[in-house]
């Protein structure tokens, strides 16, 4: 049925038409941002004839359409896989951002500079939508690298503001790190496998070694913000609310994640590289949910929260189960995109207030954003029925049921009972008890933008799950028959984490005011490792490097060493060889040692 | 707040109402509900109350001094900041969006007449600049002391029919947030 | 002294070198050099002044037991050839002899401590006989028989002579004792050349003399004997600073002037004879030498040194000397780098 393809084609033309005719004024009827709004949900449903196709009669394909670039046996082609993965994240990711879009035109209203801002989103997009459909590494790298510039450049939005800037910087320079894994992969396939075609690197699974592997999980890392190269994803809430729904929910963080999937096949085999996904995977979720609890920056939480579902995704993979994995991309989309249109629509309507101590009350003021927030983070808790639920389940079960690493495990089940702690920690500060926020605040949701945007996400919070679970055929086989307690473990350790949560709050909620401890200062504080990254690490570098500027090259070498040195020898030199008397005496006994030592030379 | 280091030139009167407010504002860090916070904010005011009338400034700098330690080791890791406050969530964020007034004078003359309103009061109000730079400058001069100026406040304008000096500034402000 | 004796002494000088250029005979060869030190002796004491008289004690004695040396080596041959012929000694001792007698009379390294200090003593005209033409005689015999001799010792000697010709001249003030150490390093250089390719070392001392003669010539013209004197040149005569700052630095064998050839083809003659670390050890230690010529450039054109002058316009006077001599030589000593091909042939 070729059919999909055309339309799979047609759906990326349409994404490009407004960047390719920025310049001329063929939208003259609508203004550039609704031009691409509308775009991108013309897109939408144009990729959903692909994805049907598929759903329906489970067609695959992989388009090859222009011969790039010949090197010597190397052959690079624009080429394009539509896979399973491909196609469902293609419908996924172009629906949630059509949402997003819809949302930044009731945002960014009022920014001068809307249009790039757009231009900025739809690139983005298109440069992730590249990424999830190449077909060989060289284009999966241009997709790749991409999304890492229009990251920089979204979350830099407000160049005029420092922080703004440096987390800019941060997102790209820890992606560098990421990349460096990546291009360490891509050279190891060229120089042993000679390709970088997929087809051609899965068929060489038997000889893989772990070093292109362990590059991939560095590439991973980085994007994925796993733990280690986790700060920039947090830094990123600098950059517009949509902005932080659309990279740091959907799309750009899970490519990381995306990547270890694509390359799947090559590591099902590989259990000690299964075994560092695995852990990388649990400690990040781990420790992402221990800095979500204490936060007080509502997009901050909702941030660490992404951070530690990431995890969980990693996790997954770790347990090798790359389609569960792809299966709670795509539920965590919805949710996770929602949630942060919720609280870019409570900051906005607060006057740029983020802190969710000057919140509270906001369920009669707002209460279609604080319905969605509530679903969403029931959602994410994984409450039975909503979307998460299909996702998250599954990945406990099969964790649970699965020969690996106890200790894993057990922080991945540790990370779920919490996700449930601050999931009703942000909906207990925003929205139950008075308010708390100033009373010169013009609160109103009913923007058609802003409410139809976030029903729609809420929709999909509610029913993707159960129409991607249900639609899609089983690739792998999960496990069927498990004990009662092993079934409802997730439900279990979700319901302990959100009851010890709200028995905490009611402990702390009357009369008793608790200085920092140390456990709350290292969750508040991220765990030190910006200050300890950021901050010593290169301050004892730049002190060794000064030192060993100023004090070993300048001062020894090229002063006390080379001219002081050199000048202070000559001149004694000179002085003892110079300073004779003229004695007669001085110069018959030179001739005599001279000659003597001459004589004895001889014999 | 906390980022107001007391000054040494302060009177200790204005040293304790400082530390008192900064208490205060912190306060709401940790007690994040109004009835909490209620009752420890007066707590802490019957603390402060206890020692008003301390006459022996021996005692009462000790106090201060502990005070001041009380509140460095009691301080949040995450304090509340007023987003437009350094350190805040926007704060510096529309900075970007801050065009100079000076640009007004290099619109096209097209663009100009769209606001014949506003570009007439707008070169009244450049006729005005010049007439009275000389005095602004003048008043300024006679007013700064020979060591430099005490505070970087302006003066007003001291005579009758006198413009405040840099009043330009003051009028002339760029927005501060997109429009 | 008598008006005759000037002219006799003066050809006695002449004709002991000749003597030794041209005899190829070890006795007739050893008179020449005796000759011309005998002669040299009253030439370097015009005034019997002390000083002089001293000087001219520690050359006689220094000289006369190198010829003594050399007529042990002489004998040495003689008994093992039975014969007087300059021919290849086969004899090592006697080649030793002959060497070393040789180096004191140049003064070379560890024989050197003679040059500075009978320099010191005597006047510049002298002085310059001594530096140049009372070289050539030794040198010719060196020249003769450069294959017999021992290239380690040779080799270490020159080394020697030129760290100690540059160490000595870092210390000094005096005109006469900067210019004997110069000598000395000139002849280390001539030394290490010697054992490879004697025709460069003929050029080297063709050339040294020619910068020699320009150097003693302009400080005959106005009798400077130190530092703080030369510093003065710009008041009397201002041109010459000039051509003595292109002088000093020719004889430092800076690139575009004639001391740099020389050492050009002494280097390029040792690296092709692989020998790679002596030539760079030399060309290193003859920084040295080019320190303290450049401090002789630095107080004599580079700057007004800080010392009392009456008059300040003495370049008004005329001149009283004339040296006709002095043009040629400047021009020899600065500009001949481009004719290297040709002074090649020469020799």
């Amino acid at each position: 049925m070729n059919m999909s393809i055309t339309f799979f084609v047609l759906t990326l033309s349409t994404l490009l038409l407004p960047i390719l005719t920025s310049m001329t004024n063929i939208h003259n009827k609508l203004p550039f941002p609704m031009y691409v709004k509308s775009l991108t949900s013309l897109s939408f449903l144009l990729s959903l004839i692909p994805t049907l196709s598929y759903l329906n009669s489970n067609h695959e394909a992989v388009v090859t359409t222009w011969n790039w670039l010949t090197i010597q046996s190397l052959n690079l082609c624009m080429s394009f896989k539509l896979d399973y993965f491909s196609i469902l994240f293609m419908s996924v990711a172009l629906f949630v951002t059509w949402s997003i879009m819809e949302f930044s035109l009731w945002y960014m209203y009022s920014d001068p500079n809307i249009d790039k801002f757009f231009k900025y989103l739809l690139l983005f997009l298109i440069t992730m939508m590249v990424l999830v459909t190449a077909n060989n590494m060289f284009q999966l790298f241009i997709g790749w690298e991409g999304v890492g510039i229009m990251s920089f450049l979204l979350i830099g939005w407000w160049y005029g503001r420092a922080d703004a800037n440096t987390a800019a910087l941060q997102a790209i320079l820890y992606n560098r790190i990421g990349d460096i894994g990546f291009v360490l992969s891509m050279a190891w396939f060229t120089m042993y496998f000679n390709s970088w075609d997929l087809q051609q690197l899965f068929s060489m699974q038997n000889k893989i070694s772990l070093l292109p592997l362990l590059g991939l999980l560095l590439a991973a890392t980085g994007k994925s913000a796993q733990f280690g190269l986790h700060p920039w994803l947090p830094s990123a809430m600098e950059g517009p609310t949509p902005v932080s729904a659309l990279l740091h929910s959907s799309t750009m963080v899970v490519a990381g994640v995306f990547l270890l999937i694509r390359f799947s096949p090559l590591m099902q085999d590989n259990y000690l590289f299964q075994t560092c996904i695995l852990c990388t995977g649990a400690i990040t979720t781990l420790f992402a949910a221990i800095c979500a609890i204490t936060q007080n920056d509502i997009k901050k939480i909702v941030a660490f929260s992404t951070s530690s579902q990431l995890g969980l995704m990693m996790v997954t993979i770790g347990i090798n189960q790359p389609h569960l994995a792809f299966l709670h991309i795509c539920t965590h989309a919805f949710f996770k995109a929602m949630l942060f249109m919720c609280s870019g629509s409570i900051i906005h309507s607060l006057n740029d207030e983020q802190d969710i101590r000057k919140m509270g009350g906001l369920f009669k003021v707002m209460p279609m954003t604080s319905s969605c927030l509530t679903i969403g983070s029931l959602a994410l808790t994984g409450m039975p029925f909503l979307t998460g639920f299909y996702s998250k389940d599954l990945i406990i079960e099969a964790a649970t049921t699965s020969y690996t690493n106890a200790w894993a495990l057990t922080l991945t089940l540790i990370a779920t009972s919490l996700t449930a702690a601050y999931s009703v920690r942000i909906l207990f500060f925003t929205m139950i008890e008075t308010p708390r926020f100033h009373s010169s605040a013009s609160i109103n949701e009913n923007n058609p933008m802003l409410i139809n945007s976030i029903s729609r996400l809420a929709a999909g919070s509610i029913f993707a799950g159960f129409f991607i679970s249900n639609s899609i055929p089983p690739t792998t086989m999960y496990q069927m028959t498990m004990p009662t307690y092993l079934k409802t473990s997730a439900l279990l350790v979700t319901i302990i984490g959100l009851t010890i949560a709200m028995e905490l709050a009611s402990m702390a909620y009357n009369l008793k005011l608790n200085y920092s401890t140390k456990t709350f200062n290292f969750s508040n504080m991220l765990g030190y490792h910006s200050v300890i990254m950021h901050r010593s690490v290169p301050y004892k570098n730049l002190l060794m490097s000064q030192n060993l500027s100023s004090v070993l090259l300048d001062l020894i070498w090229l002063e006390k060493v080379a001219p002081k040195g050199i000048s202070s020898m000559q001149v004694s030199a000179a002085i003892s060889s110079s300073t004779q008397t003229g004695l007669v005496k001085l110069y018959f006994l030179s001739f005599l040692i001279s000659i003597t030592l001459a004589i004895f030379m001889v014999i | 707040m906390a980022f107001s280091v007391p000054a040494a030139y302060l009177t200790h009167q204005q040293k304790v109402l400082r530390l008192y407010k900064r208490a205060l504002r912190h306060l709401e860090s940790w007690c994040v509900h109004r009835h909490k916070y209620r009752y420890f904010a007066c707590l802490l005011r019957a603390r402060f109350e206890e020692h008003k009338d301390e006459k022996d400034m021996i005692k009462a700098t000790r106090l201060l001094r502990e005070g001041e330690e009380e509140f460095w080791r009691c301080q949040h890791p995450q304090p509340y900041i007023f987003p437009d406050s350094p350190g805040g969530t926007s704060y510096e964020r529309y900075e970007c969006y801050k065009v100079p007034d000076w640009c007004l004078d290099y619109w096209h003359p097209s663009e100009k007449a769209m606001y014949p309103d506003y570009f007439a009061k707008r070169e009244q109000w450049k006729k005005l600049r010049m007439e009275s730079w000389e005095r602004e400058v003048k008043q300024l001069q006679e007013e700064t002391p020979p060591d430099g100026p005490k505070t970087e406040a302006l003066p007003p304008a001291r005579k009758e029919g006198n413009l405040p000096p840099l009043w330009w500034h003051i009028v002339t402000r760029p927005r501060e947030r997109p429009m | 002294m008598n008006f005759l004796s000037k002219p006799i002494i003066y050809s006695t000088l002449i004709m002991g070198t000749l003597i030794t250029l041209f005899s190829s005979h070890w006795l007739l060869m050893w008179i020449g050099l005796e000759m011309s030190m005998l002669a040299m002796i009253p030439i370097m004491m015009p005034n019997f002044t002390p000083r002089s008289t001293e000087a001219a004690t520690k050359y006689f004695l220094t000289q006369a037991s190198a010829s003594m040396l050399l007529l042990f080596s002489i004998m040495l041959t003689m008994t093992y050839s039975g014969q007087w012929a300059i021919m290849q000694h086969q004899n090592q001792m006697a080649s030793f002899m002959l060497t070393i007698s040789l180096m004191m009379k140049l003064g070379l390294a560890p024989f050197h401590f003679w040059v500075p200090e009978v320099l010191q003593g005597i006047p510049l005209l002298p002085g310059l006989i001594l530096l140049t033409w009372q070289k050539m005689a030794p040198l010719a015999i060196l020249f003769q028989s450069f294959s017999t001799i021992n290239k380690p010792l040779m080799l270490t000697s020159a080394i020697l002579s030129v760290l100690l010709g540059g160490w000595g001249g870092l210390n000094q003030t005096q005109l006469r004792k900067i210019m004997a150490y110069s000598s000395i390093a000139h002849m280390g250089w001539m030394a290490a050349i010697l054992i490879y390719n004697p025709s460069i070392m003929m050029m080297n001392y063709i050339i040294y003399t020619f910068l020699t003669t320009s150097m003693f010539s302009m400080f005959i013209m106005y009798n400077n004997t130190t530092t703080s004197s030369l510093s003065h040149t710009w008041n009397i005569s201002p041109l010459l600073t000039a051509m003595m700052m292109i002088t000093l630095l020719s004889l430092g064998g800076l690139p575009p002037l004639t001391g740099f050839a020389p050492k050009w083809l002494i280097i390029q003659e040792m690296m092709k004879n692989n020998n790679i670390i002596l030539p760079t050890a030399m060309a290193m230690v003859t920084l040295l030498n080019l320190y303290f010529y450049m401090r002789l450039v630095y107080s004599t054109s580079l700057t007004l040194f800080p010392s009392k002058n009456n008059t300040k316009i003495k370049w008004l006077y005329q001149h009283t000397k004339h040296i006709p001599l002095l043009p040629v030589t400047l021009v020899l000593s600065a500009f001949l780098l481009p004719l290297t091909p040709m002074t090649n042939i020469l020799f």
